[in-house]
C-alpha cells in the first residue's frame, strides 16, 4: 500500500514538474497547443461536472462558453472597458445566463435536458451570427488582449496554468462536497432525492450554474488566446466536442478531461500537419473508446493498471469501487447490468450464516 | 378499535388521512380513504395487487399528487407541500422495488440519507466523507441494518437481499418520527424474510410504522392495526385478529371478492 501511494505522489510530482517545465523544455508550437489544452480541459471538465457527475448529458455548454468570449469582446473592444474589469463582467453575465438557462432546465432530465441545452446552445450561436452591431457576425470581434503580464506565448500558458489549477482546485473540493455527493445521487437514483429531503431543482440549478461559470472561465482563456472571438466556437460542434473530450478522457473524473482535450488538441494541431483526413482520425478514435472502454482512457487505466495494483497490495475494496465504476459510468457504462448480474450471482448462492443464526433464534424464542 | 388513537401519546395521530383520492383520468386508483395513525402505532395496509397501496404511500411521501382530500402528517397539512419538506418534517419511506445509489458505496448511500436532512447538504467547500458526525450516524444506521462488513462495497455489487437491508438503513438513517415500508420482504428467501421481521420488529417503539405487505403471516405479526384496501377503497379495519375473521377480507384473499 505504501509502495503504491509513493508511485501515485511520484508520478504527480513528474507530471506537475513537466507542466512547470515545459517552455523550458519545448518550441513555442508545442506550449501553444498545451495552453489550448487547458482551457479545453477546463471547458471538458465544465461539461463532465453535470454530465458524468450529475448524469445531465448538455449539447450547448458552448453557448455558455461564448457568452464569457463575447462578453468580455464586447466590453473591452467596443466599450472600451479595461480587460481586468470586461473579464469580471464577462462572468457575471456568464452566470447569471447560466442560472436562467438552468431555471429552463431544472424540471427535464435525460433527452429532454439534452434537447433544451442544444436549443440554448443554438439561440446563443444565432445571436451571435445575426445581432451583428454588438457581436460583429461571422467576422467575430477582433482586437481582445491578453492580460499584459501575459502577452508571450510561455507567460500566456503560465497565465492559463494558473486559472486552470485554481478552477482544478475548486471543481476537486465541489465534487467531494456534501453538494457532490447529492449531484452523484441525483445521477444513480433521482426520484430517491426528494423522499431524502433534497431539493433536487436546486441541486440542478446549482449544477448548471457553477458548470457554465467554468466554462466562461475557460471562454475567457479561449478568446484571449486567439484575441478573437467567433460564431464557430459557440456552435454545437464546440459543444459535441467539449462532451466527447470528456467521454473520451473519462467521464466522472477530472483528470480524464486534461487526458481527452490533449488527445484532441494534438490531433487537430499536430496530427492535421500531416494527415489531411485528420477528422477521420478523431472519429475513429472515439468510436474505438466507445466500443472498448466506454468509461474513457481514464477509465481504462483505473480498470486494468490501478486497480489490479490495488488488489495485489491488498486494498480489494478501493478496486472494487472502481471495477464498478465509481466516478466512472454513469453515463455510458455497462453498470446496471453488472448490478443486476452480480445480484442474481449473490441470490443463487448459499445465503450467508447471519441471517440464518437469527431465524433459528427466532424460532426457538416462538 | 377503541384501543387505537391518539390516547397513549395523549397529543394528535402522527399521521391523519381524510377522504384522499388519487384519480387517473377515469380510473380511481384511491378513493376517500380516511384513517390515523397514532404516535408509536404499528399499521399494516394489506390488499390484493392494484388495490391502491403503494399510490397510497406516494400521496402521504408527496411523490404523487392528492386528487382530492387532505393528508396530515404530525398536525400539518401537507396535502400540496413539496417532498423534500415533508421529509425534512421527519417521514421515510422504502420502496418495493429497492431505489438505492447502485454505484456508491453502501456507506456513501447512508451518508447521503443522514446528510439529506441536515443544514450542510449543499454546502461545497469541506469534503462530505470527513464529517466525522455524519460518518458516524451514518455507520450506526449501517450496522442497525447488519452491513456493517460491507461498508465500502458499491450497493450495485450487494445481492438482493443486502440490498434491501441497504433501502431500510437509507431509511432508518433518518431516524423518521413516521417510516413507510413498501414491502420490506418483497423479493426475500424465507430466511431474509425472518431476519427482515426480527430488524422491523426491533425498531424502536416511538418510531410509527406504516406498512405495505403482501405476505397476510408477516404483516398480521408485525402490526397491532390493520387497514385493507380493495379496489381503492377501504373495506376493513381493525386489529389483526379481527381482520383475519374478516369475512369481507377472506372474500377478497380467496377470490371471492367482486
Amino acid at each position: 500500500m505504501n509502495t503504491l501511494r509513493l508511485v501515485k505522489w511520484a508520478s504527480l510530482a513528474a507530471v506537475v514538474g513537466l507542466t512547470v517545465a515545459l517552455p523550458y523544455l519545448v518550441s513555442s508550437f508545442y506550449v501553444n497547443m498545451a495552453t489550448q489544452m487547458l482551457f479545453f480541459g477546463l471547458f471538458a471538465l465544465s461539461i463532465n461536472l453535470i454530465a458524468g457527475y450529475g448524469g445531465m448529458v448538455t449539447l450547448g455548454q458552448a453557448g455558455v462558453l461564448g457568452i464569457a468570449g463575447y462578453g468580455l469582446g464586447i466590453f473591452y473592444t467596443s466599450y472600451a472597458v479595461p480587460l481586468g474589469v470586461s473579464a469580471l463582467l464577462a462572468i457575471i453575465s456568464t452566470i447569471l445566463v447560466a442560472a436562467f438557462f438552468g431555471l429552463l432546465l431544472v424540471r427535464a432530465s435525460g433527452v429532454y435536458f439534452l434537447m433544451i441545452t442544444l436549443a440554448q446552445g443554438m439561440v446563443v450561436w444565432g445571436v451571435a451570427q445575426r445581432l451583428t452591431t454588438l457581436t460583429g457576425g461571422d467576422n467575430g470581434l477582433r482586437g481582445i488582449a491578453r492580460p499584459p503580464f501575459a502577452v508571450e506565448y510561455w507567460s500566456y500558458y503560465y497565465f492559463s496554468l494558473a486559472v486552470v489549477a485554481f478552477c482544478v482546485f475548486l471543481i476537486a473540493r465541489i465534487v467531494r462536497s456534501p453538494f457532490g455527493l447529492s449531484l452523484k445521487g441525483v445521477r444513480e437514483a433521482e426520484t430517491r432525492m426528494a423522499p431524502l429531503g433534497y431539493d433536487v431543482k436546486r441541486i440542478k440549478l446549482f449544477a448548471f450554474t457553477i458548470s457554465g461559470t467554468f466554462a466562461g472561465v475557460a471562454g475567457l482563456l479561449l478568446a484571449m488566446y486567439n484575441n478573437f472571438f467567433s460564431p464557430p466556437s459557440v456552435y454545437v460542434k464546440a459543444s459535441a466536442e467539449g462532451l466527447l473530450m470528456s467521454i473520451l478522457g473519462g467521464v466522472g473524473t477530472i483528470t480524464g478531461a486534461f487526458v481527452g482535450s490533449g488527445v484532441f488538441v494534438f490531433v487537430t494541431n499536430y496530427v492535421s500537419g500531416y494527415m489531411e483526413r485528420w477528422p477521420t482520425l478523431l472519429g475513429l478514435i472515439f468510436v474505438l473508446t466507445i466500443l472498448f472502454t466506454p468509461d474513457g482512457v481514464v477509465g481504462a487505466w483505473q480498470r486494468l493498471v490501478w486497480a489490479p495494483l490495488l488488489r495485489r497490495y491488498g486494498a480489494a475494496d478501493e478496486a472494487e469501487l472502481i471495477e464498478v465504476g465509481v466516478g466512472g459510468g454513469g453515463l455510458l457504462s455497462d453498470r446496471d447490468l453488472k448490478g443486476s448480474k452480480s445480484a442474481i450471482e449473490a441470490g443463487s448462492a448459499a445465503p450467508s450464516e447471519e441471517p440464518s443464526e437469527q431465524v433459528e433464534e427466532t424460532r426457538a424464542g416462538s | 378499535m377503541d384501543e387505537t388513537p391518539s390516547e397513549q401519546s395523549g397529543a394528535r395521530p402522527v399521521l391523519r388521512l381524510t377522504g384522499v383520492c388519487r384519480h387517473y383520468g377515469g380510473l380511481r386508483a384511491v378513493s376517500d380513504v380516511s384513517f390515523e395513525v397514532a404516535s408509536g402505532e404499528r399499521r399494516a395496509v394489506i390488499g390484493p395487487n392494484g388495490a391502491g397501496k403503494t399510490t397510497l404511500f406516494k400521496m402521504i411521501s408527496r411523490e404523487e399528487p392528492t386528487t382530492k382530500g387532505r393528508v396530515e402528517f404530525l398536525g400539518r397539512d401537507i396535502t400540496r407541500m413539496p417532498a423534500y419538506r415533508v421529509a425534512k418534517l421527519g417521514l421515510s419511506r422504502t420502496y418495493q422495488i429497492t431505489r438505492v445509489f447502485p454505484a456508491l458505496s453502501v456507506l456513501e448511500n447512508v451518508v447521503l440519507a443522514t446528510q439529506g436532512l441536515r443544514p450542510g447538504r449543499y454546502q461545497m467547500f469541506k469534503a462530505a466523507m470527513s464529517n466525522k458526525a455524519l460518518v458516524e450516524d451514518s455507520e450506526r444506521a449501517v450496522e442497525q441494518v447488519g452491513l456493517q462488513r460491507v461498508t465500502k462495497t458499491p450497493a450495485a455489487e450487494l445481492g438482493h437481499g443486502e440490498q434491501r437491508q441497504l433501502e431500510l438503513g437509507i431509511a432508518l438513517a433518518q431516524k423518521p418520527r413516521l417510516l413507510l415500508l413498501d414491502e420490506p420482504a418483497a423479493g426475500l428467501s424465507a430466511v431474509e424474510r425472518g431476519m427482515m421481521r426480527d430488524l422491523v420488529k426491533d425498531l424502536p417503539d416511538d418510531m410509527t410504522l406504516l406498512l405495505i405487505e403482501h405476505d397476510m403471516e408477516l404483516a398480521l405479526g408485525l402490526a397491532d392495526y390493520v387497514t385493507c384496501l380493495h379496489n381503492g377503497s377501504q373495506v376493513a379495519q381493525g386489529n389483526p385478529e379481527e381482520i383475519k375473521n374478516n369475512e369481507r377480507v377472506q372474500d377478497i384473499y380467496l377470490g371471492r371478492g367482486d
